[in-house]
């Protein structure tokens, strides 16, 4: 008993018995498919359909069409192997590039006519020829390598599709697509003891899995469906960001070029070059940003207009122009850097020196290397780099001296600072701060009491003969202190390091946090707070006092 | 070794494949003709094994502006492409056609002076 169905070819019904009908449909199928590549397969196949339309109403009257009739038909008409055969070479390369001999074509799926899981052993075991037993054996031994098989296992198992039509069943094991292979598959597809081949336990391990196909299956719909809006926003970000940013280039190139020979760019580079030079560098850097911002203008119209903008020779032209504005950017900076360390070996050495009025505070902010003498009188003096020296101002203010490099404050391109030695005499000191870099020597000085502060990687050197003395040293500085002061107190943090082992006092107190460490000389009475993982050492015997928390050390020095 | 190598029914195949656009213009420059016309021609003259081979061929003709068809009602069956040559087709069959002389003059003497030789 056979189920009839009622089919329309080339226009015209008849009546198929069900598994005729299925070799039919496969057949006209895989003619498709081989086909695809072209533009012509639907009227290839259409033809092919009137044509067995003709033959099958040449039929002696009403008469069901079976299975036998099909043979016959793709017989005479030949299967998509024959094709191959008989068609010209011309023929298959017009059919496009997607592969002319596809029977020699194995493609990759799970096999689910044969799986313990998922089909992922046997569909490698289809694909390399081999039996399924050692893909299933390598996969369990690979599982103590560290799990490595369990995990390959289940990246496959998402990224190998399964093989579910008969022509991808037939591509997996690399048959030739033939009827006779299709009516064999369609066999084992209709026979049942192939089916249910998979344990309960597998089914259960399988879930999961097959739940997260689907859902990276509906990730992949959702995309699909949002996937037009998404390109052409990302496409019209990436328009407006190119443009964008290729013309704040040129405004800010304009702005070199007409800055070059003012005050605002120290570095005088248009007497290092020559004007053809100094024009095809300034081109080179132009060029190698612009072309960055025009290809990101072109790949973003093509996001949004879906179409390649690019052409092979305008690609090959840009890449040959981005190179060479790299070479020539690359060649004039060569050139440039010999002529920038002569030109800072060859500025002349000034010296200027200022009478000041009354001070007692000092701040130094601008990297320098500063010297403090107790003197008769207020001065300051700078040695250095003529270009440095007049940089540097100074003020007083209300008692306090500070010192700082004056074109901190507005914009300078190109500006370099070699740093100036600056002598400061006072008679009277009663505070110092260091900051960014300085570096501050106090010469043999005698006061009543100094506060000192070094920050921000700053160094210091004191010699000092005091009552009362309190240190800050704070980011990275380093502080020396000798001489004698009958009270110390040092706040130090920050990975600071304060060394006063050449200082003698009677009383110190000090106060580490922050990776910081302290070498303390000799005192009477010696009050220590540590915090986080910092260190102190000390000498002699002094009366201690310590509170030391999170991992911090002090320790006795010999 | 070597007879072992060569196949001959790929030869002929090769030979086959290779000229049969060349007899379907023949076929289709007579007149109007519908493709079961011209394989009935092909099959008679050896020159086709399997049918469909022919449909791919004529899309391909047709693709390339050398035939053209036209829709017919029959009365027996389906509505049939009644084929038939265009300009650009006639003027490729006159050069198939001088190709054809050329190579079968050349062929034919080949032949002979090897069957004199013999």
């Amino acid at each position: 008993m056979k189920k009839v169905v009622s089919i329309t070819i080339g226009g015209m019904v008849f009546s198929i018995e069900e598994d005729a009908y299925g070799a039919l449909s496969e057949y006209l199928t895989a003619i498709r498919d081989r086909f695809k590549a072209t533009d012509e397969a639907e009227e290839i196949v259409d033809d092919i359909e009137l044509s067995i339309a003709e033959k099958f109403s040449k039929k002696k009257k009403p008469q069901i069409i079976r299975s036998k009739d099909v043979e016959t038909i793709i017989a005479e008409m030949g299967t998509v192997e024959d094709f191959e055969k008989e068609l010209s070479e011309i023929e298959t390369d017009a059919s496009g590039s997607d592969d002319p001999i596809q029977k020699l074509r194995k493609k990759l799926y799970r096999n689910t006519d044969d799986q313990i899981i998922a089909g992922v052993a046997s569909g490698l075991a289809a694909y390399f020829g081999v039996d399924p037993v050692f893909i299933r054996l390598l996969f369990v031994l690979s599982i103590f390598l560290h799990g490595f098989g369990i995990l390959a296992y289940l990246v496959l198992w998402v990224v190998m599709p399964p093989a579910e039509t008969v022509a991808q069943k037939l591509e997996m094991k690399g048959d030739p697509i033939t009827l006779q292979q299709f009516e064999k598959m369609l066999k084992d597809k209709l026979s049942p003891e192939t089916k249910e081949r998979t344990s309960s336990f597998a089914k259960v391990l399988r879930a999961p899995f097959e739940l997260l196909r689907g859902l990276m299956r509906a990730f992949g719909a959702l995309l699909r469906s949002i996937g037009p809006l998404i390109r052409v926003a990302f496409g019209l970000v990436l328009i407006v960001v190119s443009f964008g940013a290729a013309l704040a280039l040129t405004v800010a190139l304009t702005g070199v070029h007409f800055s070059v020979n003012s005050g605002l760019f120290e570095l005088p580079v248009r007497d290092f070059l020559t004007g053809t030079e100094y024009a095809i560098g300034l081109g080179a850097v132009y060029l190698l940003f612009l072309i960055p911002g025009a290809m990101g203008v072109m790949l973003g119209a093509s996001l949004m207009k879906r179409q390649n903008k690019f052409s092979g020779v305008m690609l090959a032209l840009f890449a040959v122009v981005w190179f060479g504005s790299l070479f020539v950017v690359g060649d004039t900076a060569s050139a440039l850097v010999p002529q920038y360390r002569a030109y800072i070996e060859n500025m002349p050495i000034a010296t200027q020196e200022h009478q000041l009025e009354a001070f007692d505070q000092i701040e130094v902010f601008s990297g320098d290397s500063v010297v403090i003498r107790q003197g008769e009188e207020y001065s300051i003096s700078f040695t250095g780099k003529e270009a440095s020296v007049e940089d540097r101002s100074f003020e007083v203010h209300s008692g306090v001296l500070t010192v700082s490099d004056g074109k901190r404050d507005h914009v300078c391109i190109g500006c370099f600072q070699p740093s100036v030695d600056v002598v400061i005499t006072t008679p009277a000191l009663s505070y110092l701060e260091a900051a960014h870099g300085s570096r501050a020597v106090i010469e043999l000085f005698e006061t009543d009491s100094l506060v000192a502060e070094f920050k921000h990687g700053s160094t210091g050197e004191i010699d000092i003969v005091a009552t009362k003395m309190k240190l800050v040293a704070s980011h990275a500085s380093q502080v020396t202190v000798r001489g004698s002061v009958e009270e110390v107190s040092a706040e130090i943090y920050y990975a600071a390091r304060v060394d006063t082992s050449d200082l003698e006092s009677e009383k110190t107190s000090v106060e580490l946090d922050y990776s910081s460490s302290a070498e303390i000389g000799s005192t009477d009475v010696l009050n220590i707070t540590a915090q986080r993982s910092s260190s102190v050492q000390y000498v002699g015997e002094p009366e201690l006092t310590e509170d030391i928390s999170e991992s911090s050390s002090v320790r006795k020095k010999f | 070794m070597g007879e072992k190598d060569f196949n001959v029914e790929n030869a002929r195949v090769q030979m086959r494949k290779g000229l049969l656009e060349f007899p379907i213009l023949l076929i289709v420059a007579r007149g109007e003709v519908y493709a079961s016309d011209i394989l009935k021609e092909l099959k008679k003259a050896d020159l086709i094994v399997v049918e469909g081979t022919l449909y791919p061929l004529l899309s391909r003709l047709k693709k390339s502006d050398l035939v053209n068809y036209e829709w017919r009602e029959s009365r027996t069956g389906p509505p049939r492409k009644y084929y038939k040559l265009t300009k650009q087709g006639g003027r490729v069959l006159g050069e198939l056609l001088m190709t054809w002389d050329v190579l079968n003059t050349s062929i034919t003497k080949l032949i002979k002076t090897y069957e004199k030789s013999s």
